[in-house]
């Protein structure tokens, strides 16, 4: 039998290593008629605001080389909505529920993390500082150590559930962000958030997206992810969370080894929206292959 | 309720230079679809990750035809597909059409986007009503329906190598006088026209529903990448999604200036 539980910090145990990345899963509920959502270790939810977003205008996304760029700008229906519709699905759901916040100021991240915390069904948190999409605020957050540092030290007295931060690519050196993350006292962050990227019509010379330069996600950043993991590994204690271009099995495992405890999957639910389960297929295969008993154990096992 | 499955190809078929049909087997989309829906087909391709939609041009008891235009490398592929292959698609996906059962129920199709129009002409005389069918093109090598009993097609090409020489809506408003009220119109095809339609609708008062395309990602409302701008009941601008809140909007909802 292969043991395929991790843990991220004492706080939070999942089933299996494989979460959803924000944004690329609705709220969480809306693929349940179509895959079982229950095979995930967890679901992190759309970034969630506390007003109702519109988002960016149109065109939002396209396709590039294995890969995509998209420029949303966090449409979401707010916290209360959330809360009224949603609510019964997860509390129903067996997996862990975690809820990405995405604030234009302090306060409104902290606002949201207060109220959330006395919900029974939410089980940790994951703050979204780097979004490449919303000019107020998001890229301040997740590009400067000091101005991200002030913003998530608060949060560690407003909640004493999983408390995660999710980074940037978009900076010189990512193990300085996370260092600072772990120096706040969150038990954990994810990586990598959307690369920069643009495209440009060549017939119209328009730009191919609203914004001009959108996120980068899919297949095309998994190196990119994997080498800022590497990184980080080597300069924090606290859990890493992989996320970038995971498509297969064997993506997920080289983000362990790579250092991550566990991963997301995000643009992979576009084009193939039941990896997950041939995600865990895999991974019971290639642990029986290499005799490996508890998949946790491989987490930073490459021989670099 | 949508469905992922891997269908079966039972037939793919030349029907002009650059259309070609497609029968697959999908017992479950088959039986759930409706007309206005639309399909994902999933292509495996690591350098195009997307799949890609398509209207459902018929419901064949387990098999879903399709009518497809090669507009590029995924649909050239899809010419090379062979009987008894599988397919990984996903379907039904979004809403459909509303039907009147009063009055003259008029479908226009533009280029391919005559595709869904076959699907809502076959509902409607299953129920016993008798569509007009307006189907126009650039010129005679683009695919047109063919002639069904207890419905009218008018056939329209902007060279006029076939039919009516003008675009779609111009014919259709030559023919309009003479037909019952109320008239209810259902469309899909390029933007100018549908929005030519918007404006026909307007001058006489007119309901009409228009299947929208944009560029699409997941088709379920995940990504939420296919947005379009639109109007609120009260006239606020809006930005609504393709695959979940349409592909088929009134007419008065789409922001054509956007």
């Amino acid at each position: 039998m292969v043991d395929l539980t991790i843990k991220i910090s004492d706080k939070i145990e999942l089933q299996n290593p494989i979460m959803t990345a924000s944004g690329t899963f609705g709220y969480g509920d809306e693929l349940s008629t179509v895959i079982n959502t229950n095979l995930y270790g967890g679901i992190v939810s759309k970034s969630l605001s506390l007003e109702p977003r519109i988002g960016n205008p149109p065109p939002r996304i396209v396709e590039t080389p294995s890969g995509m760029i998209n420029s949303i700008g966090l449409a979401n229906i707010g916290l209360s909505r959330f809360l009224d519709e949603k609510a019964k699905y997860f509390q129903n759901y067996n997996g862990k529920i975690i809820i990405n916040i995405a604030g234009k100021q302090d306060d409104e991240f902290y606002t949201i993390l207060k109220k959330l915390d006395k919900i029974e069904w939410v089980h940790g948190f994951e703050i979204n500082v780097s979004c490449p999409n919303v000019k107020e605020g998001g890229i301040q957050f997740g590009t400067d150590p000091e101005f991200m540092f002030k913003l998530i030290q608060p949060m560690r007295d407003l909640t004493d559930k999983f408390l995660m931060v999710k980074l940037s690519p978009n900076v010189t050196d990512i193990a300085q962000m996370a260092e600072k993350v772990q120096l706040a006292g969150c038990d954990a962050v994810s990586m990598i958030n959307t690369l920069y990227g643009a495209a440009i019509d060549i017939y119209s010379g328009k730009p191919k997206i609203n914004t001009v330069v959108g996120g980068l996600s899919g297949p095309a950043i998994k190196p990119v992810a994997i080498a800022n993991v590497i990184k980080t590994y080597k300069a924090v204690d606290i859990p890493i969370v992989g996320i970038g271009g995971i498509t297969t099995g064997e993506d997920v495992i080289e983000f362990l080894l790579a250092g991550a405890s566990a991963v997301e999957l995000g643009t992979v639910h576009f084009f193939n929206p039941n990896a997950v389960d041939e995600i865990l297929q895999f991974l019971v295969s290639y642990c029986k292959k290499m005799n490996i008993k508890r998949l946790r154990d491989i987490t930073g096992k490459a021989k670099i | 309720m949508k469905n992922i499955c891997e269908s079966i190809i039972i037939e793919n078929t030349q029907l002009t230079k650059d259309y070609w049909k497609l029968k697959l087997e999908a017992p479950t989309i088959a039986k759930n679809a409706k007309p206005g829906q639309f399909i994902e087909i999933y292509f495996n391709n690591s350098v195009k990750i997307f799949p890609r939609p398509f209207s459902i041009a018929g419901i064949d008891e387990n098999n879903l035809v399709l009518i497809y235009k090669i507009v590029g490398s995924q649909t050239k592929k899809m010419t090379s597909w062979k009987t008894g292959e599988q397919h990984r698609i996903l379907g039904p996906l979004g809403n459909f059409f509303q039907i009147n059962n009063i009055g003259t129920n008029v479908l226009v199709g533009g280029g391919v986007g005559t595709a869904p129009m076959i699907f809502l002409r076959s509902h409607l005389i299953s129920k016993g009503l008798e569509p007009k069918y307006f189907s126009g093109a650039r010129n005679d090598l683009e695919y047109f329906p063919e002639e069904v009993k207890n419905s009218q097609l008018f056939i329209s090409t902007d060279d006029g190598s076939k039919g009516f020489k003008g675009n779609v809506v111009q014919h259709l408003e030559k023919e309009i006088q003479n037909f019952k009220q109320p008239i209810n119109i259902y469309s899909c095809g390029p933007k100018k026209m549908m929005e030519a339609l918007k404006k026909l609708g307007q001058k006489y008062k007119i309901k009409v529903q228009l299947s929208m395309e944009t560029l699409m990602a997941c088709g379920m409302g995940l990504c939420q990448g296919c947005a379009i701008k639109t109007y609120s009941k009260n006239g606020e601008d809006k930005i609504s999604l393709v695959c979940k809140d349409g592909p088929i909007f009134k007419a008065e909802e789409i922001n054509f200036h956007g």
